[in-house]
């Protein structure tokens, strides 16, 4: 069986005649709203018309460098997609009106495509919740049940599977398929001492980022599984195009060259990049090629200022009209009313009670630049439950807070852009404590494309 | 310092010269809505005559159980009435609009009042949504002697830098006998899952006394709680809610403190040589009632409880439609914030759907929608069998419209209005999200429109005389304002 990596989180899967695609992104970029393309890194060609007829692709989930109707279309029509039995309903629809078969996959049902085998498991119970929605495939040659490869794409793996080997249900895989999704960008240097900048990695500790990845991938992730073949991928994208520098730790081969020499027995940690062909042999080491139709490029020369700015920069083209950014002010207490209610459905407002508890009940802030009316500003009360309105300027006050334009937060609302269009370089937050309390949390909940649903009924008309 | 048992979870603390009502609930019903009332159980008058004059009332939060505005209508308006430091607005905005001049409390400051100090302390971070306003209550002497910690709704805190000498808990089980229909009982099981069936009372006894005695462990422990009928139900008290029983058990586990099961009109006495018990005569058991409601609690026969709205049904057209309206309006919010919640999660690693069954107040008429999870939207479907669906919840249209329109609270429906059930744990189960939901932290403009209606319902004399009654004054109500900490 031989594993081909595409870029990011992109598989191309083939045993004897059968291939199979997972999450293709064959594009130099990908993104899924027309206001935001992030670069593929490290930059590839892939000459599709070389590349073999894939009889099935497997979309994990619905974000979007996962699914990327773009990429997508450059397929023939008529090759089966795969979903999970969680992917949202509009994704699917989306996949009809581009004349695909889809298919759901049920949880733990073994499905035949060719000579591969797959069956999905269900993210694990300790991922993000907005990677609730994962399937994680388990894939072997029908003939060859040694060669399994398990892939955790963006979630815990999950506990259903490691039972299943660990039970002796299912053989172990012979190759695991970690994403490392730390999404590290250079330090910043706060201008707060209590500012914390995401994605600034403040989740992670602050300091030995490499080595609390490894760790969380090799040790924590894959507890009870013993594969002979690891391999690491993820975080293969420029995240702000402007800065045009990569993530921190998306230098997979140097990350795995270090856990190799960590390491003892027969285990081979393989950190991929793009072209590279991962052939997995009954009773043999693996082997490494590199794909004839796949070809690196240069990439584009690093821009300076790897430093994320302090302030977001505007994703979309802010109000000109200032009548019309009036209007959008008015529309703040509506806006807002649901987020308050996700905020207190969260681990976020244990933060916020505990910051109430010692004397301020308005702890959280958002700010809303503006082109005419300077910054708007909403505090969370925890008196009221609600956001009421107060000066947007005052940041140095506030414990936690975000901030980001009002025509974006207003574009998201609306489902013009996605939470993760935006995380880029458009949205500003700090926080004390743990980054699963932090206002991130209750906003990536909120605006999670599946319980939002605005931005893919979009997707799904367009 | 002594601490009389007025019922529930309502206290008078008292020391020298002064006296501190905590949650006043003097009437023998409670509960904010019109309908249904709560019976405080056991059953007591309160002779208000007779009832020593409070210098102070302190209100821990803001349920029902613990802010009667009926009961807090009788007592004198000069009264100060101190509030947790995160009571919601609209309940200091109720006080005002009574006459009252509320002040707010501050985390960790001492208040002294007299010969009391009283300082109050925020509840442990794993408190639920629901009770995270919650003040827990430290009462001293002046001169810092004595020491009574009251828990009031939230979990003991571990890491809490007091010594108490006694430890006031409260006994929230509510755990319906086997077959009764109510709320906290798995309906697809037929059986109370939050603690387990079996061991349910050594769950409750070990919740109650264990994590207490590890937080405290050289504090005597006082039972309330538990303390009132759900008036359409059929089975009387709650099980193991009988916390003089309670205590007996723990004497006879081996406890080295004192462990008080507390009666309407005990008297807790904190001395210099240990603990005394007394009886308040301004507090009368109705021995005949209690005695009858504890004979239903043995004589209920399992599974002859029935699920039966707690408001009005809907009485004609106009409502009925109106209903559907309010209904249909809330259905997208609901599916959303479930996804959005701990319950969700479970759904979601569960692959598991969740069922909505609204039975008309009418007739036998149920209709089914079902939590598609590919959609994030509720879906009406036709069901045959409710219980495929591993997470469900049933109630009435009546009562769906009264919880949405702010006529009742979720919790006059928690008796037996609303049936729900579950697969895996109680904690990520249908009810506590129900719970959230609806909870007054959620809800504020819910919840103030119930209490200025309550309000309204006792300043226009519908319910009894304010004793001894002063009207404010202008400047009453002036320095009622002056006097908001916010």
């Amino acid at each position: 069986m031989r594993l081909t990596f595409l870029g990011h989180q992109s598989w191309f899967v083939s045993h004897g005649r059968t291939n199979l695609l997972i999450d293709p992104l064959f594009l130099s970029s990908f993104g899924n709203s027309s206001e935001l393309q992030l670069e593929i890194w490290p930059p590839r060609h892939i000459r599709l018309e070389a590349m073999p007829k894939p009889d099935a692709v497997l979309l994990t989930h619905e974000h979007p460098d996962h699914f990327h109707p773009a990429s997508l279309r450059r397929l023939p029509r008529k090759t089966p997609m795969l979903i999970g039995p969680l992917m949202p309903e509009a994704v699917e629809r989306r996949l009809q009106r581009d004349r695909f078969p889809v298919k759901r996959l049920e949880l733990f049902d073994t499905i035949r495509i060719g000579e591969l085998e797959i069956v999905a498991f269900q993210a694990g119970e300790g991922s993000d919740p907005w990677e609730a929605r994962v399937v994680q495939p388990y894939i072997r040659p029908v003939d060859e049940e040694d060669l399994a490869v398990f892939m955790t794409v963006d979630a815990v793996l999950s506990e259903a599977f490691r039972d299943a080997v660990v039970n002796e249900v299912l053989p172990a895989p012979r190759c695991l398929v970690f994403s490392n999704n730390s999404g590290i960008r250079t330090a910043t240097t706060p201008a707060h001492p209590s500012v914390h900048h995401f994605p600034g990695a403040a989740h992670l500790g602050t300091n030995l980022y490499g080595l609390r990845v490894l760790a969380g991938l090799l040790l924590d992730a894959a507890t009870g599984i013993d594969a002979e073949d690891v391999v690491i991928c993820g975080d293969g994208y420029i995240p702000d195009p402007e800065a045009g520098v990569p993530f921190t730790l998306s230098d997979h081969a140097r990350l795995a060259s270090v856990a190799r020499s960590l390491s003892e027995g027969d285990v081979v940690i393989h950190g991929v990049a793009p072209g590279d062909v991962l052939e997995l042999r009954s009773n043999h080491r693996s082997r490494t090629r590199r794909a004839s139709w796949i070809r690196r490029i240069a990439g584009p020369a690093t821009k300076s200022s790897p430093c994320p700015p302090m302030v977001p920069r505007p994703l979309l083209q802010p109000h000109d009209d200032a009548a019309a950014e009036r209007r959008a002010i008015r529309r703040l207490p509506s806006l807002l009313a649901e987020p308050a209610r996700t905020i207190l459905l969260t681990p976020t407002c244990d933060e916020l009670f505990a910051a109430a508890a010692q004397g301020n009940p308005r702890p959280l802030l958002f700010s809303f630049q503006t082109a005419h009316h300077g910054a708007v500003g909403y505090a969370f009360d925890l008196l009221t439950s609600s956001f009421e309105p107060t000066p947007g300027d005052r940041i140095d006050v506030y414990p936690f807070g975000l901030m980001m334009h009002l025509r974006d937060f207003e574009a998201l609302c609306d489902g013009l852009v996605q939470w993760w269009d935006l995380t880029a370089f458009s949205v500003f937050i700090w926080y004390g404590g743990d980054f699963a309390k932090s206002p991130f949390q209750a906003m990536a909940v909120h605006f999670a494309d599946a319980t939002h649903g605005l931005f893919l009924e979009r997707l799904a008309m367009a | 310092m002594d601490i009389t048992f007025i019922g529930h979870q309502s206290f008078m603390v008292h020391h020298g010269a002064t006296r501190i009502l905590v949650d006043p609930l003097l009437e023998r019903e409670f509960g904010l809505s019109q309908t249904p009332r709560l019976e405080v159980f056991p059953s007591r008058t309160v002779d208000l005559k007779a009832m020593p004059c409070p210098d102070a009332i302190v209100l821990s939060h803001e349920h029902p159980d613990h802010f009667h505005v009926p009961s807090l209508a009788r007592i004198a308006r000069s009264t100060p009435i101190l509030l947790a430091p995160l009571m919601p607005s609209y309940v200091e905005e109720a006080l005002l609009i009574l006459g009252f001049s509320p002040r707010r409390l501050t985390f960790g400051e001492t208040v002294t009042m007299g010969d009391l100090a009283l300082r109050p302390s925020p509840p442990p971070a794993e408190t639920p949504l629901w009770e995270r306003r919650v003040a827990q209550l430290f009462f001293t002497t002046a001169d810092g002697c004595g020491g009574v910690f009251m828990t009031i709704d939230a979990p003991v805190p571990r890491d809490a830098d007091i010594d108490p000498r006694l430890v006031v808990v409260a006994n929230n089980s509510q755990f319906a006998p086997p077959g009764a229909v109510h709320a906290n009982a798995n309906a697809a099981l037929r059986r109370d899952d939050r603690f387990g069936l079996r061991h349910a009372g050594l769950n409750i006894l070990r919740t109650l006394l264990l994590e207490s005695a590890d937080a405290f462990p050289r504090s005597a422990i006082a039972i309330s709680g538990g303390g009132f009928i759900d008036a359409p139900e059929s089975f009387g008290p709650y099980l193991h809610a009988d916390a003089a029983r309670l205590a007996s058990y723990a004497a006879a586990l081996e406890s080295d403190l004192p462990v008080f099961g507390l009666t309407p009109g005990d008297v807790i006495v904190l001395d210099e040589t240990g603990f005394a018990r007394r009886h308040a005569r301004w507090i009368r058991l109705d021995r005949a009632r209690i005695a009858a409601a504890r004979r239903q609690l043995r004589q209920f026969a399992s599974g002859s409880g029935r699920h039966m709205p707690a408001t009005p049904p809907l009485a004609d057209e106009r409502t009925l439609r109106s209903a559907r309206r309010r209904i249909a309006a809330e259905l997208p919010l609901l599916a959303r914030g479930i996804l959005r919640s701990p319950l969700g999660a479970a759904l979601l690693a569960a692959c598991e759907s969740l069922l909505l069954e609204i039975r008309s107040s009418r007739g036998d008429e149920r209709v089914h929608y079902v939590l598609d999870l590919t959609r994030s939207a509720f879906v009406r479907r036709r069901v045959k069998d409710r219980f495929q669906s591993g997470y469900g919840v049933s109630l009435f249209d009546c009562d769906f419209d009264a919880l949405l329109d702010g006529r009742v609270l979720i919790w006059d429906l928690a008796a037996t209005a609303i049936e729900t059930w579950y697969r895996r744990g109680y904690t990520t189960s249908v009810l506590p999200f129900l719970f959230t939901w609806y909870c007054e932290a959620m809800r504020p403009s819910l919840a103030r429109k119930i209490t200025l209606n309550a309000v309204h319902a006792v300043t226009s004399g519908g319910a009894g005389t304010s004793l001894p009654a002063r009207r404010p004054t202008g400047a009453s109500r002036r320095s009622a304002r002056r006097n908001r900490v916010l």
